[in-house]
C-alpha cells in the first residue's frame, strides 16, 4: 500500500488570514495524504480549520489568506503554486467539493436541474439529448422524490437537505478522483444519510473515487470512513485507521472528543464538554502544542517541537504523553 | 404540566408547482404540511424529526409566522397568531416571544454586522440603549461557548459552528418564551454541543423556556426533548413522550428511523431497517392513500385505498398507522 503513490499529498501545509485585530494563524505544518479509492474521515472542534484547509486545496481560500509554505501534490501539480487556469480545469472535474452551507452554494436564479445539466457539460461529455435525463437520474440517486418534476425547482423551493442533496448530486456528476465532502450529510435524517454514504461508498468502489469526508458525527465517521484524521486549532493531532481511533484513541483530545458525543444509552449531565475554548489563533505566543493549555497530561516536555505524523504514515500522534496503546482487544 | 403555550390546529400550507398551464388549468399544489396538530405546553420541550424534506422547516416557519398557512390555526399564549399576516407579525406584540434559530446560520446572518453587533440588535430593542449593553452580549456569547475574540469578526471570518452559535445567541438575546430551533446543532462539534444542550436544558429549569426542537440526529431529542412528534411527508404519523417513542416506536417508518441510528440498534429487535422502494411524491398527493405506501415494510392493499388517521392507541402516544396492534 505505502509504494502506491498517492492520489493528493499534502506536506509542511501552512496559512494564516490577516485581519484588522492581527494575523490568525489558521494552519500550521499539516501532514496529510489521500489515497485512490480511499474514504478518510477528518474530524474536530468547529474551528479547526477544516474548511479552511479543504478551501484551499481548491485554490478559493479568502483573499485575506497567506499560504505560509507547504505543498499539496495532486497528480504532477502542486495545488498551493499552481495557477488560477490550472486550478479551474482541476475544480469540477478531478476534485470536487461539497459545500458546508449548501443553500448559499447553489446558484439561487437557476432551476437545479438545469445547475446540474451545466456540469454535465462543462465536464463530462454528455450528449445533449441525453442531458435531461442524465439530470434527472442524477436527482433519483441522492434520492430527491419525484425527481422529473423537482427537476424544474429553485433552490429557495427545496428543503434544506434537498439542497444538500442536489449539492452531493451536483458534486458527483462529473465522476471525480478526489471528493471533498464539508459536512456532507449533517442536514440529513439518518436513513437519507445512509442512502448518500452507501452512494458515495459505491462510487468508491466502481470508479475509485477517493473522498475526504469532513464531520462532527464520530459515529458517522466511525461507520463509513477507512481512517479519520483529527485536527485541532489547525494541527494535526492524530491519524488512525478507524477501528484503532475508536478503540484506542492514544492524543488526549480524540479521547476528549469521544468522550463528549452523545451515545444511545448517555445522559446530558454525562456529556463532558472540552474544557477551555480553542486558543486565540491570534497570539504570537501559541505554545508548539495548541492544546497544551487545556490539556491534563501537560507537561513542560510539551513545549518541544511536536513529533511529526508522517504524511503517508497509516497512523500517529502529535503529543509527547500520548494514551497508552492498549492491547489488541480482538 | 402548566398551560399550553403554543397549539396549530389542522395547519395546512401548500406551495403552487410548475407552470400553471394556459388553459387556466389549476397549478399542481405541494403539500408541505398537512393537517397538523401541534401543541406546545410551557417549559416543555417538543422534539420534532422526519425525513428531510418532509416539512418541518415549514411547520417551525409557519408558526414562527414567516410564512403563511393555507389552512388552520395557530394559537400563542392563547392568542391567535396564525390570522396576522406573515408581512405584519414584525410589529406584532407576541414577535419577540418566539424567537428562531435557522437551519443554516449563513443564510440568516447578516453579512455586514459583526457578531457582537448581532446579538446586540434584540437587546437594544427590547431595552433601548440602556444599561451596559457589551457586557450583556459579552456574558450571552460566553454562555454559547463563543470565544471573546470573535466578537468583532464578521460572518465570512467564522466558521460554521461558530456562526451558528452567533445564531443561538441572537435568539436567547430577546428572551423569548418559545424557542424554535431548526437543525441548531448540526453544525455544531460535539464539545460544543454538549455546552448549548446543557445550556438549553438550564434556560429551561430556570426560565421555564420552552423549546421546538427540530433535529436529525436522534440521540440529542431524546437528551433534549419531552416529546417527539415525527412528521413523515407532511404529515404526522405518531407522537408520543420520548423515551417511549424511542424505546417502543410504532409507526413503521418511526421504527425505520429509530433503527437507522448510527450505534444504536442495540435496543431494537431485528438490526438497521433499510427502506426501499420510492418516496411517493407531495405534488397532488391521493388523499386517500398513505404517503408511507411504496416503502412501508408492512403496507397492504388498504393503505393505497384509505389514509390512516391519528389515533392514541395508549394515552398520550397517537400514530397513524393501519396496522398498529
Ligand atoms: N477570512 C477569515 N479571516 C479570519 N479568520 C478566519 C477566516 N476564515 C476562517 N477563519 C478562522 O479560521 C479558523 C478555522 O476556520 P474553519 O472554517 O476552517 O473551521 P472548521 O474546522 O471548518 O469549523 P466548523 O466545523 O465550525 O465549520 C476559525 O477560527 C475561523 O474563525
Ligand atoms: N417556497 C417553496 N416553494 C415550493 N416548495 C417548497 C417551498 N418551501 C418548501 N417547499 C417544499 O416543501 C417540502 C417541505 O420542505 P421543508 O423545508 O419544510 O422540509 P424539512 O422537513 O425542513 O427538510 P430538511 O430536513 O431537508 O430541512 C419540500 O418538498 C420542499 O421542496
Ligand atoms: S398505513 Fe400502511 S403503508 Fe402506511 S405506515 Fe401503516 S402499514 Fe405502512
Ligand atoms: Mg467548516
Ligand atoms: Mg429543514
Amino acid at each position: 500500500m505505502s509504494a502506491e503513490i498517492p492520489l493528493l499529498k499534502v506536506e509542511n501545509f501552512g496559512l494564516e488570514f490577516r485581519t484588522r485585530s492581527g494575523v490568525v494563524h489558521a494552519l500550521e505544518g499539516l501532514n496529510l495524504a489521500i489515497r485512490k479509492g480511499e474514504t478518510v474521515g477528518l474530524v474536530g472542534e468547529s474551528g479547526s480549520g477544516k474548511s479552511v484547509l479543504s478551501f484551499a486545496m481548491l485554490g478559493i481560500s479568502d483573499a485575506a489568506a497567506r499560504v505560509t509554505g507547504g505543498s499539496a501534490w495532486f497528480g504532477g501539480l502542486d495545488l498551493l503554486k499552481a495557477g488560477e487556469s490550472d486550478l479551474a480545469e482541476i475544480r469540477g472535474r478531478e476534485i470536487s467539493m461539497i459545500f458546508q452551507n449548501p443553500r448559499t452554494a447553489l446558484n439561487p436564479i437557476r432551476r437545479v436541474g438545469a445547475q446540474i445539466e451545466d456540469v454535465l457539460k462543462r465536464h463530462a461529455a454528455v450528449r445533449s439529448a441525453d442531458l435531461r435525463a442524465r439530470a434527472v437520474e442524477a436527482l433519483r440517486s441522492v434520492n430527491i422524490p419525484d425527481p422529473e418534476r423537482r427537476y424544474a425547482a429553485y433552490p429557495f423551493e427545496l428543503s434544506g437537505g434537498m439542497c444538500q442533496r442536489v449539492m452531493i448530486a451536483l458534486a458527483l456528476a462529473c465522476g471525480p478522483a478526489l471528493l471533498i465532502a464539508d459536512e456532507p450529510t449533517t442536514g440529513l435524517d439518518v436513513t437519507t444519510q445512509a442512502g448518500i454514504m452507501d452512494l458515495i461508498a459505491e462510487r468508491a468502489r466502481a470508479s475509485g473515487m477517493a473522498t475526504l469526508f469532513i464531520t462532527h458525527d464520530l459515529a458517522l465517521a466511525a461507520e463509513h470512513c477507512d481512517r479519520i484524521i483529527v485536527m485541532h486549532a489547525g494541527h494535526i493531532v492524530e491519524a488512525a485507521p478507524r477501528r484503532e481511533l475508536f478503540a484506542a484513541p492514544r492524543h488526549p483530545y480524540t479521547a476528549q472528543l469521544i468522550r463528549a458525543t452523545p451515545a444511545a444509552g448517555s445522559l446530558l449531565e454525562g456529556l463532558s464538554a472540552i474544557p477551555g475554548n480553542l486558543p486565540d489563533l491570534r497570539r504570537r505566543d501559541l505554545p508548539s502544542c495548541r492544546f497544551r493549555e487545556r490539556c491534563e497530561r501537560a507537561s513542560s516536555a510539551c513545549d518541544a517541537p511536536l513529533p511529526r505524523i508522517d504524511a503517508e504514515a497509516l497512523s500517529g500522534v502529535a503529543c509527547w504523553h500520548p494514551l497508552a496503546v492498549v492491547a489488541e482487544a480482538a | 404540566m402548566s398551560g399550553v403555550l403554543l397549539e396549530t390546529v389542522g395547519l395546512s400550507r401548500r406551495f403552487a408547482v410548475g407552470r400553471r398551464a394556459a388553459g387556466g388549468k389549476r397549478a399542481s399544489m405541494l403539500h408541505a404540511g398537512d393537517d397538523v396538530n401541534l401543541r406546545v405546553h410551557a417549559g416543555e420541550s417538543v422534539g420534532l424529526v422526519g425525513e428531510s424534506g418532509c416539512g418541518k422547516s415549514t411547520l417551525v416557519r409557519l408558526v414562527s409566522r414567516l410564512l403563511d398557512p393555507s389552512e388552520g390555526a395557530i394559537v400563542f399564549r392563547e392568542r391567535d397568531i396564525g390570522a396576522v399576516p406573515a408581512a405584519q407579525f414584525a410589529a406584532h406584540p407576541e414577535r419577540g416571544k418566539i424567537q428562531m434559530v435557522f437551519q443554516d446560520p449563513t443564510d440568516s446572518l447578516n453579512p455586514r454586522y459583526s457578531a457582537a453587533d448581532t446579538i446586540a440588535e434584540p437587546m437594544r430593542l427590547l431595552r433601548g440603549a440602556r444599561g451596559d449593553l457589551a457586557i450583556a452580549v459579552r456574558a450571552l456569547a460566553d454562555a454559547v461557548g463563543l470565544a471573546p475574540e470573535l466578537l468583532a469578526r464578521f460572518p465570512h471570518q467564522l466558521s460554521g459552528g461558530q456562526k451558528a452559535r452567533v445564531g443561538i445567541a441572537r435568539a436567547l438575546a430577546s428572551e423569548p418564551d418559545l424557542l424554535i430551533l431548526d437543525e441548531p446543532t448540526s453544525a455544531l462539534d460535539v464539545s460544543v454541543q454538549a455546552i448549548i444542550l446543557q445550556l438549553l436544558a438550564r434556560l429551561r429549569r430556570e426560565r421555564g423556556l420552552a423549546y421546538l426542537f427540530v433535529s436529525h440526529d436522534l440521540n440529542v431529542v431524546r437528551l433534549l426533548c419531552d416529546r417527539v412528534v415525527v412528521m413523515y411527508l407532511g404529515r404526522v404519523v405518531e407522537s408520543g413522550p420520548a423515551a417511549e417513542v424511542f424505546a417502543h416506536p410504532r409507526h413503521p417508518y418511526t421504527r425505520a428511523l429509530v433503527s437507522a441510528i448510527p450505534g444504536g440498534t442495540a435496543n431494537l429487535a431485528g438490526g438497521r431497517i433499510r427502506l426501499s422502494g420510492e418516496v411517493r411524491s407531495p405534488i397532488d398527493p391521493d388523499p386517500a392513500v398513505c404517503r408511507f405506501y411504496g416503502r412501508c415494510m408492512q403496507g397492504a392493499p388498504r393503505c393505497g385505498a384509505e389514509m390512516p388517521l391519528l389515533r392514541e392507541p395508549v394515552a398520550g402516544h397517537a400514530v397513524a398507522c393501519h396496522f398498529d396492534r
